[in-house]
């Protein structure tokens, strides 16, 4: 017990940050509707509770405090980990219960934000950049498909390193450095430029109907598929299906006007 | 697009389904408007399976956590690194074998349909080929449906239009 309240004080050597993000890069690995990503957490935080806790016992206790439920966005998971790894470095009496309101105050809050950054903002945004390239100019496909892969990783994966550090450097005072961040605004901003971006593919799947057959079969074509899609999809069928209705009916239509 | 998955909707796997598509596309022999429609149609269901299987793994993974835990409680904390290997195996497994079946029996059964599907059937096909896109436009428009997403929208494809416009005529 005495070991578990009295963890080391120190700073994580760079070797053991750099293994503690690496490490991150698996937090979905064992995702499972019992506890979410605690494993996975808890596999990330384990270098850090090698270095705090060195007596076995103590180091087993902590890492059971670390398996209840834990679920957020995985990419922001990396600023709870700092910000948990820094209150397991500082210590205390009463570590555990601070790290447990930590996490419950943090990975909701995250978890509403990094969906909407990540899943409906960033991912949507890169994929139509690559769609426009091939739209624009389909033997540049690969070169699209590249970009699109190199947007969304490397702002994710720059993302996941810089919130670990800041986590790890202002603990629980990030929520100022966040406040200034002003990632709610952040998020409409990128939701704004990814529907830009949907209406210049818009634009460009019309231009690429006239390349391919003619003003007029391309853009009504596509024009009625757009209205056809958003009255199926207003009848709540899913994207899937409407897939198949629209693509079959402009498929017979298609023949019938040969 | 309109596969995003927010919050606890499990949408089928968009990445699997284009790669899908992609090696299903590949084979030649018949316009590419044919091939990429019917890949495209084939592929769909390939991305509802793996998000079917993504449930399953996430409930059996529950029966890893508590190995793992029962590992921890026993004092073998070196068990979590291989907890983690299983996890990832079985991701991998299930993209990979999905993917390898899905493309080799889409391969073989668009091989028996594709040379039967008549040529004057072929500028139908076409037409899909260019509205197929659309759909996607659609299905992205719903879930941007806001005030100053639709005013971005209009302004993107509207500056768009001009260019091409501009760019058709230079041409």
């Amino acid at each position: 017990m005495t070991g578990q309240l009295a963890p080391r004080k120190r700073t994580l050597r760079l070797s053991t940050r750099l293994e503690m993000i690496v490490r991150s890069l698996f937090i979905q690995a064992t995702n499972n509707y019992e506890r979410m990503l605690s494993f996975g957490f808890l596999f990330a935080l384990w270098p850090a509770l090698k270095f705090i806790y060195p007596d076995a016992e103590s180091r087993r206790r902590a890492a059971i405090r670390h398996l209840a439920f834990f679920n957020t966005q995985p990419y922001f998971a990396n600023c709870i980990l700092g910000v948990v790894t820094q209150a397991e470095l500082r210590g205390g009496e009463d570590v555990a219960g601070e790290v447990a309101s930590i996490k419950e105050a943090m990975m909701g809050a995250f978890g509403a934000l990094g969906d909407d950054l990540f899943w409906a903002g960033l991912m949507p945004a890169a994929a139509l950049l690559a769609l426009i390239i091939y739209g624009l100019a389909p033997e540049y496909a690969l070169v699209g498909a590249v970009a699109a892969l190199v947007a969304y990783n490397g702002f994710h994966l720059w993302a996941r390193v810089r919130m670990f550090a800041v986590g790890l450097r202002l603990g629980r005072h990030i929520t100022n450095y966040l406040r200034l961040l002003r990632l709610p605004q952040f998020v409409v901003t990128v939701k704004v430029a990814a529907a830009f971006l949907l209406g210049i593919f818009a634009a460009v799947v019309v231009w690429r109907g006239g390349v391919s057959a003619s003003w007029v079969v391309g853009g009504v074509a596509a024009a009625a598929a757009v209205g056809a899609t958003a009255f199926l999809q207003y009848l709540r069928l899913r994207p899937g299906l409407c897939w198949y209705f629209v693509v079959a009916a402009a498929v017979v239509v298609g023949a019938w006007i040969r | 697009m309109g596969q995003i998955p927010v919050g606890a909707y499990v949408p089928p796997s968009a990445p699997l389904t284009a790669a899908a598509a992609v090696g299903l596309a590949v084979p030649a022999g018949v316009p590419l408007a044919v091939r990429a429609v019917l890949a495209a149609a084939a592929a769909i269901p390939v991305g509802v399976a793996a998000g079917k299987l993504d449930l399953w793994i996430k409930v059996r993974n529950v029966g890893i956590l508590h190995r793992a835990e029962n590992d921890l409680l026993d004092n073998r904390p070196h068990a979590l690194g291989g907890a983690v290997v299983r996890g990832v195996a079985t991701f991998f497994l299930k993209d990979f074998l999905l993917l390898l079946v899905a493309v080799f029996l889409g391969a073989a059964v668009l091989g028996v349909v594709l040379p039967r599907v008549p040529e004057a059937w072929y500028r139908g096909f076409e037409v899909a080929f260019v509205v197929s896109p659309a759909v996607g436009v659609a299905a992205a428009l719903r879930t941007y449906w806001r005030r100053r997403n639709a005013l971005a929208f209009a302004v993107g494809a509207a500056a768009a239009a001009l260019a091409l416009t501009i760019f058709t005529i230079a041409l």
